[in-house]
């Protein structure tokens, strides 16, 4: 038995749909291969022709960078603007003598680097700065 | 620094030693770091295999990772090394640098030839910090790499005894008296 969707949820779908898709930058076609569906697929749905299933939402909610229930959302929030990838680290590394400076060393720096992650670093800071704190002994008085 | 400039290694050096008022020898790494470099993290790390120090400037801050695998005299040595990229290298200026690596292997001779400049000013920077040539200067007064037996013999104690004194691995104690060496024969030292 299928239950007929309402037309009105028909076309958010499809208007909400064609919003994301276009502020993911992806054409018809790019959405289609994403989700390996077909162009006219794409079309029907933005088209209100055709509600896609559940499965086929959840796929593009996560293409597109939304949750499911912003499909059928009344005025889903614009997608926040993500903020600018700060500028990369860079790093210098002592080698011991004889050792070949080659991209598998780099590579094995940058894994090294990003295995480390910032709240680590953050926090390892933090204890540091805590036992300078402490080792800072306050001047005693001196005696008459 | 666009080259590789010795006279303002030893400024910078000794300036940062006055500053932070360190009695050596041996001159304390920590000290050094805590007082005139408190933004900067210093921690040890299983670096991958052959490094011996990592320093990383960027969004996080600035960190040196010293190799935790090596020998405590090995990591003051990688400390310091690390803050001369840091101050020469990775936040400073490094135009010039291929100028600096030719400038390099005409002034250090072949054995340093194949060396990058940075690496070799870290190398120097490191050495200021912790194995001045001012003290090496007054402290050797016997011949430098002699070639008799008996001689080399009483060098190399003496090389010893000095790699404890300063607490610096012998092989980076030797690098420094053959920096003296060079320094003299060149007549290029600076008096305080």
């Amino acid at each position: 038995m299928s239950r007929k969707t309402d037309p009105s949820t028909l076309r958010r779908v499809a208007a909400n749909f064609a919003r994301f898709r276009a502020e993911s930058g992806l054409t018809q076609q790019q959405a289609a291969d994403a989700a390996d569906m077909s162009l006219s697929a794409i079309f029907k749905i933005e088209q209100a022709l055709n509600m896609p299933s559940s499965v086929t939402l959840a796929k593009f909610a996560k293409i597109f960078r939304r949750d499911v229930w912003e499909f059928q959302a009344e005025n889903p929030a614009a997608r926040p603007i993500p903020a600018p990838r700060p500028e990369p680290s860079v790093w210098a590394a002592k080698v011991k003598p004889g050792v070949e400076v080659d991209d598998d060393l780099q590579r094995r720096v940058e894994e090294f680097l990003a295995d480390i992650s910032d709240e680590q670093l953050e926090r390892i800071r933090k204890r540091k700065e805590e036992d300078l704190r402490k080792s800072v002994k306050p001047a005693k008085k001196a005696h008459k | 620094m666009p080259l590789l400039d010795m006279a303002e290694i030893i400024r910078t050096a000794r300036e940062l030693r006055d500053r932070a008022a360190l009695p050596g020898p041996p001159y304390s790494a920590r000290d050094l770091m805590v007082t005139c470099f408190p933004d900067v993290l210093v921690t040890g790390a299983q670096l991958p295999t052959g490094l011996t120090e990592l320093v990383e400037a960027g969004p996080r801050g600035k960190v040196i990772f010293y190799n935790r695998k090596s020998h405590p005299s090995t990591h003051r040595v990688g400390i310091i090394h690390g803050l001369g990229h840091l101050l020469f290298d990775l936040v400073g200026d490094i135009v010039g640098t291929e100028a600096a690596n030719k400038r390099c292997a005409l002034s250090f001779g072949p054995h340093q030839a194949s060396q990058p400049a940075a690496e070799r000013r870290a190398d120097l920077f490191a050495g200021e910090i912790l194995v001045p040539l001012e003290d090496l200067d007054k402290m050797i007064t016997i011949e430098l790499f002699p070639t008799d037996k008996i001689e080399r013999q009483h060098f190399d104690d003496t090389v010893d005894n000095l790699a404890s004194k300063f607490n610096v691995p012998v092989g980076f104690l030797r690098f420094r008296l053959w920096d003296l060496l060079q320094f003299r024969r060149s007549n290029f030292f600076i008096k305080p």
